[in-house]
């Protein structure tokens, strides 16, 4: 009987001492890399004039002013510098997630965040000419300390408008 | 980026990104409204930025330093207490059994 006991006892030692290695390396390991990040990505937003998804505006008469809410979150595990590039394509300029749209900056916005941090904040801007199918585009740029220079994100978000010139009384 | 490095260091930047962002934010309204003194202003804090970062840096060194011993400290805690537990738990086990059926009476 003496025996059995004794095996039992080795049983639970080893389930006990099992247990403990394993808090154990996790303990250690959430020590040493506590902020570590699985899937660094970053986040472009646009929000309507009343900070909401929904009431973009699509028509518009030349110089008016509209108000639109960028929105940049930053989940990449460090400080990011980022800036939002707006420029005014149509229909046939192209943008992607590799390539930004090649034409100029109508306007740019900077920030810098921290990780697991956002930024929301309004913009009001005009058009100069009139025209149809406008595309605005908003890219997200982001400093690279590699290259010492904005480099694109590959995240962009754009809107369709069509500006027209004011009636004449 | 003076920042980035401290924070890589482990230094608590939020201040200066802060601190940074309020530089921007003087810069855009400076280039709008072309104001030489609004432009000064957001130059100077950069370069406050620059110059603070790096204490920032030295302070997160320390941190992780310390961050370091407590890690190993506790390792070393929970291999101690395996030794322990493997060496006494039985005897101690046992005679807590003991102690806590001690009222118990055998019936034959």
């Amino acid at each position: 009987m003496e025996g059995e006991g004794l095996i039992v006892d080795e049983q639970v030692m080893a389930v006990l001492l099992a247990v403990l290695v394993v808090v154990g390396a996790f303990a250690g390991s959430q020590t040493f890399f506590p902020d570590r990040i699985v899937e660094p990505f970053s986040e472009l937003g646009i929000l309507g004039p009343e900070a909401k998804i929904g009431d973009y505006p699509r028509e518009l008469i030349v110089r008016e002013p509209f108000t639109l809410y960028l929105y940049v979150g930053n989940h990449e595990g460090r400080v990011m510098y980022y800036a939002v590039l707006v420029k005014l394509g149509n229909r046939t300029t192209s943008i992607s997630n590799e390539e930004p749209m090649d034409v100029p900056v109508f306007a740019r916005y900077g920030v810098v965040l921290l990780d697991g941090k956002n930024w929301t904040r309004p913009v009001t801007l005009s058009v100069e000419e009139p025209g149809v199918n406008y595309k605005l585009v908003f890219e997200l740029w982001a400093y690279n300390e590699g290259v010492r220079d904005f480099v694109y994100h590959g995240r962009w978000c754009q809107l369709w408008l069509n500006v027209t010139k004011p009636a004449v009384p | 980026m003076a920042v980035a490095k401290a924070e890589r260091l482990g230094g608590d930047v939020s201040g200066l990104v802060d601190e940074l962002n309020q530089a921007l934010t003087l810069l855009e309204e400076g280039e709008t409204r072309n104001d030489e003194a609004m432009l000064q202003g957001a130059l100077s804090k950069v370069e406050d930025v620059v110059a603070n970062a790096p204490v920032a840096g030295q302070g997160g060194v320390a941190a992780m330093q310390a961050r370091k011993v407590q890690s190993w400290l506790v390792i070393g805690v929970v291999a101690a207490l395996g030794v322990i537990v493997w060496r006494y738990e039985p005897r101690i086990f046992w005679r807590l059994w003991v102690r806590s059926k001690r009222g118990w009476k055998v019936k034959a």
